[in-house]
């Protein structure tokens, strides 16, 4: 049984805004995000099969699409986007992951860490951006980036072991 | 490697990857600290990245066009009957048009002479008998519209033939083609008398038979088959 234009309209109300943001967790580019989104409700559209729980079918699809297209990608391409080199486990769950991240940053990081985290992650700024937007020397924010980033590396390998 | 060559590499990773040389990739790869650290920096990037406002009329409007439904079989059935039956009314429609044109162009008044006892039918048949139906009219009857048109003799149907502005050529052949008619329905009414005359024949016979008593069926069929021999 396929769903009517109404049905399926209500749906991609209420299931695009998380499959949207698990492709920009995944991708961290909002156009191919978008891009992968509406491939995978297209899909089901054109499938004219009715899923008994369709959320959970989307973010799924939606995760998946996404890890097609990140194992496509060269090295070069998954540095320069700030994308995992590794595959992710088949459990993998990048909300979980993603409360753990938030969780240990307010917990293990100094405030002056958190604001270049902050800079350099949230608002996608440069070394030299956030320098001057903190007042700082380019060489602090890089000492501070990497001592976050030893920080949380050995919490969660803590974690995971 | 020191770790101040590993802050530098960790710097160009974060900050300007594309200055990032073959040496370097391999480095971060395949150094279990610059990479782990790598791989934090992606997971904090996803978790950190600031999330689009959505505005959820505008992103269905935008995917709206994209979806469309597939013709099923039974939309296709449909669709060939209805191709099937457009050619066949077309067809259907063209060939009226074109016999109707046909028909119309080969229209003949076949006019007779005048029924006198002995006279022969001077019939003349004539094309365009619009023309002279006119000049008809004005003469004598304007109110008689496609009457036939009679003529006494051959020369008088000819002459009015040329009149009518009908070429010559054609109401020749047209004349012979009536001719031709007539001399078939002569022969037809020739052969309709002989078989009269048969008919009288046979029932005369069975009349004899009956009278003397002798009518016999299979009789009957031999005399029938003589009789129509």
């Amino acid at each position: 049984m396929e769903y009517s234009t109404t049905e399926f309209e209500t749906l991609y109300i209420q299931c695009f805004p998380l499959s949207m943001r698990m492709a920009m967790s995944l991708l961290h580019e909002e156009d191919e995000a978008r891009d992968v989104v509406q491939e995978v409700f297209l899909k089901l559209w054109e499938s004219n099969i009715r899923v008994e729980n369709p959320m959970a079918f989307l973010i799924r699809a939606v995760r998946n699409a996404c890890l097609n297209r990140i194992n496509a990608l060269d090295i070069r391409d998954k540095i320069h986007q700030r994308i995992m080199l590794d595959s992710p486990a088949e459990d993998f769950d990048i909300n979980g992951r993603n409360d753990e991240i938030g969780s240990a940053i307010q917990k293990l990081l100094t405030p002056r860490e958190r604001e270049v985290v902050d800079r350099i992650y949230t608002e996608g700024l440069s070394y030299k951006d956030a320098a001057e937007n903190l007042d700082v020397s380019v060489a602090s924010i890089n000492k501070n980036i990497v001592s976050a980033l030893k920080k949380l590396r050995g919490h969660f390998k803590t974690v995971k072991s | 490697m020191t770790e101040e060559q590993k802050e530098l590499l960790i710097a160009k990773m974060l900050d300007t990857p594309s200055s990032l040389s073959e040496e370097d990739l391999e480095l971060i790869l395949h150094d279990e600290e610059l990479h782990g650290i790598y791989e934090v920096s992606a997971a904090l990037s996803g978790a950190c990245i600031r999330q689009p406002e959505l505005d959820m009329r505008a992103e269905w409007n935008s995917f709206r066009p994209r979806i469309k439904r597939k013709p099923t079989m039974m939309c296709w059935s449909m669709r060939v009957a209805a191709i099937f039956i457009g050619v066949i009314l077309v067809s259907g429609i063209a060939i009226r048009i074109i016999d109707n044109v046909s028909t119309r162009n080969q229209t003949y008044v076949i006019a007779k002479v005048e029924q006198s006892e002995e006279a022969h039918d001077y019939p003349v048949v004539l094309q365009n008998y619009q023309a002279t139906e006119v000049k008809e009219e004005t003469k004598q009857e304007p109110a008689t519209v496609r009457r036939p048109y009679a003529v006494t003799d051959r020369h008088l149907a000819k002459a009015e033939i040329d009149q009518s502005k009908t070429t010559v050529g054609q109401v020749e052949t047209d004349v012979d083609e009536y001719l031709r008619i007539q001399q078939a329905r002569i022969d037809n009414d020739l052969a309709m008398q002989v078989a009269e005359s048969y008919t009288e024949e046979y029932d005369d016979l069975v009349a004899i038979l009956d009278a003397a008593g002798a009518y016999n069926p299979e009789l009957d069929n031999v005399i029938r088959k003589v009789t129509m021999e």
